[in-house]
């Protein structure tokens, strides 16, 4: 005698389940005027320790860090150093002249060539030699303007190989061909500072790079004539990253994402000697 | 011909004006720097934060419930004690969510790839000694090189940044020094380039820093440049074995270099 | 002009339509969760995450932070046997992977007999510690052959369709 038995699918109505919709909680904004005794803790600001929102900082020794302060700075101070040098102005946006009052309070003229200004370029001292301030990565996922739960693997992914939670960005404008719509969430990006910058530059240039073998360096053709140096990193090397390449399965699908090494130089060129010092060729 | 290129710093025999470059060739630091015990205890206490207030592991999603991975998960972090309504706790309720306790950090032990033993050391046998999945045991910190305290080796002090000095008589000595010749324009990173190389660097590889110099001592008959450089790869061989060098780090220097000297470029050296 | 450079890389891959797994699988609700975390119980984002240790090519471990479950990792190939990052080592064998037409072909074949490389070797570093054993067993004067040819590249043969 065979019975099938039937499972109550109520059960699973009720249930929360997933959701491509993200909490709102933490975008309430407090009027912290008001706040009542028991949640005073919240104006402490979030380096205090007794503050909710506290994140530990300097949690271990870290190498890069080390090494840029003990050997790269001076180094460079050194490499940059030209004798006798004096400022020069950077492509500033121009007037338009002063024979009329109309050019007197006119916008300001376009930078000559640029579409953009540039910064003055000082001599080198202690105080300004280039610096690495901030990794940037953008990825925007276009799948997920078709499946959005697809924007969650993207997001996980960048959680995964930086150790930071990562921001979404939205579409901005409709472009019916390509099928955004104003809002959409389309992909994600994190700015990585300190020792999570530091990890993140160590296992670019120690693990994954050198793995890619199509990579020649990054372009000498990249910047954006203020120090700022990116490049692109495609969906088969995202692989390369420990946590990916070990657990393969969890990942089926893998988005490729756009790095931008922010420096405090001055120049492309000093961005590349600093980032060339710190371990990425260029070509 | 060494001999000629080597100039000593505090004699005073030379009648013109003598411009002469000196090569600090350094050793950068092979492993991360020594941590004093106060940074070190600084960063410990920053980190047990760090852990406390660490999220749960998802173990939901690396290890999928059934699966090989998940039993040998299971196996070695037990689920801590159930918090039973019927019982009285002496230290305070468990608050159990995702089979954590949240009031305390979460400490786990994850399955190797080696066998391993109860305190979580690898069981060795023949067949993994040599395999890909063996432990992974870092070298020693302290080499054979410290041990010796030889101090011609390269290998010695793998964490401090180390500088040749050169010695011809065995008592006084100085950082590779090499004379500017007057008649051929050769400029000063050149003439340290060719002296290390006559010296006895045929089989190094180095690079200057920069051209040009990173400091001066200026005396009525001698202009001494410093010229910054480091070493890649290679050892350094005296061609002549009169010569003697040293591969020292910046606190071992003052009791080999002429004091005043040593005050005068102690800034140029690194300190780790 | 800077976007434009930075998608220029990329823009070869999108013309390819990728496969997106599990395309048609997932279904997941559109509504809000409507699970509440109260005012001033959230926490800052801190995965939890492992001490790796991570073992390279020549023997030195590095350690790192990561979230995936695993805590050592030797590594094959990485930044100490690459030789975009390793120029003056000999005993590397470089592989042009955008290598195409005859000479190209025949220099990457016999690239252990040109006379460049024996050139170099003699000033290439002499640091037994790097060398591996068996190369130190032959004696000092023994050089690896450098085995040559071309490895399928699969991103170029992509490309070529």
């Amino acid at each position: 005698m065979n019975r099938t038995r039937f499972f109550s699918t109520v059960s699973r109505l009720n249930r929360t389940g997933y959701s491509t919709v993200e909490p709102v909680h933490h975008l309430v904004p407090i009027n912290k005027a008001a706040l009542r005794p028991g949640l005073q803790e919240l104006l402490l600001p979030k380096d205090d320790i007794r503050s909710p929102g506290y994140k530990p900082t300097n949690i271990g020794q870290d190498r890069v860090r080390d090494y840029y302060d003990a050997h790269l700075k001076s180094n460079l101070m050194l490499q940059l150093y030209i004798h006798g040098e004096e400022t020069t102005d950077g492509n500033k946006h121009r007037s338009w002249g002063t024979d009329s009052p109309y050019k007197l309070y006119r916008k300001m003229r376009k930078p000559k060539g640029l579409s953009r200004a540039t910064k003055d370029i000082k001599p080198i001292a202690p105080k300004n030699i280039p610096e690495l301030t901030g990794i940037n990565i953008n990825l925007y996922n276009r799948e997920a303007l078709e499946d959005s739960w697809l924007n969650i693997s993207s997001r996980l992914q960048i959680a995964q190989i930086t150790n930071v939670k990562p921001k979404r960005i939205f579409n901005k404008s409709n472009i019916v061909q390509w099928k955004c719509r104003e809002g959409k969430p389309c992909g994600c990006k994190v700015h990585l500072t300190g020792e999570d910058m530091h990890q993140f530059l160590s296992t670019l240039t120690e693990l994954v790079l050198p793995r890619i073998r199509t990579f020649q360096g990054i372009s000498k053709k990249s910047g954006d004539h203020n120090g700022n140096i990116s490049f692109g990193l495609s969906p088969e090397d995202i692989k390369f990253f420990p946590e990916i390449e070990n657990f393969q399965e969890l990942f089926p699908n893998l988005f490729g994402f756009h790095i931008t090494l922010q420096t405090s130089a001055r120049t492309d060129e000093q961005a590349r000697l600093l980032l060339s010092s710190l371990g990425f060729p260029f070509h | 011909m060494i001999r000629n290129t080597i100039i000593r710093h505090y004699s005073s025999i030379t009648a013109t004006p003598v411009i002469s470059s000196t090569v600090l060739l350094a050793r950068n630091p092979v492993i991360t720097r020594d941590l004093p015990a106060f940074e070190k205890s600084y960063y410990k206490y920053q980190n047990e934060l760090w852990k406390r207030l660490m999220w749960t592991f998802p173990k939901w999603f690396y290890y999928r419930g059934g699966t090989l991975g998940d039993h040998r998960f299971k196996e070695l972090n037990k689920p801590p004690v159930y918090n039973n309504p019927t019982m009285e706790f002496t230290d305070g309720r468990p608050e159990i969510r995702q089979s954590r306790d949240r009031r305390f950090k979460q400490e786990l032990r994850l399955p190797k790839t080696y066998k391993q033993a109860e305190d979580g050391s690898e069981i060795v046998d023949e067949y993994s000694s040599d395999s890909l999945s063996r432990k992974i045991n870092p070298n020693s910190r302290v080499t054979q090189a410290d041990e010796k305290n030889d101090t011609t080796s390269l290998e010695r002090k793998l964490s401090r940044s180390l500088y040749l000095v050169i010695s011809e008589d065995n008592k006084t000595w100085t950082f590779p020094n090499f004379a500017v010749s007057q008649e051929h324009e050769i400029p000063l990173h050149k003439v340290a380039e060719d002296g290390i190389y006559n010296l006895g660097g045929q089989g190094l590889n180095y690079y200057n820093v920069s051209s040009k110099p990173c400091h001066v001592i200026s005396s009525s008959d001698n202009n001494e440049f410093f010229i910054k450089s480091q070493i890649v790869s290679g050892q350094f061989k005296p061609a002549s074995s009169t010569v003697k060098f040293m591969w020292l780090a910046k606190e071992e220097l003052p009791k080999y270099l002429n004091n005043d000297y040593y005050n005068e470029i102690q800034h140029l050296l690194n300190d780790i | 002009m800077f976007r434009n450079m930075m998608i220029g890389k990329l823009s070869i891959q999108r013309e390819f339509a990728r496969g997106i797994a599990m395309k048609g699988d997932v279904h997941l609700s559109n509504r809000r969760v409507m699970r509440k975390i109260k005012l001033g119980k959230a926490r800052p984002a801190i995965f939890h995450q492992f001490e790796t240790l991570v073992e390279l090519s020549d023997g030195s471990v590095i350690k790192r932070r990561s979230q995936a479950p695993k805590d050592e990792i030797r590594m094959i190939n990485d930044q100490r046997n690459s030789v975009l990052w390793n120029p003056n080592r000999s005993d590397l064998v470089a592989v042009d992977p955008n290598a195409t037409g005859k000479v190209n072909k025949f220099n990457q074949r016999f690239a252990s007999f040109s006379p460049s490389i024996e050139a170099t070797s003699e000033t290439s570093e002499t640091n037994s510690t790097q060398k591996d054993g068996l190369i130190e067993l032959l004696g000092q004067n023994v050089k690896e052959v450098a085995s040559g040819g071309k490895l399928f590249d699969k991103k170029q043969s992509k490309s070529k369709k």
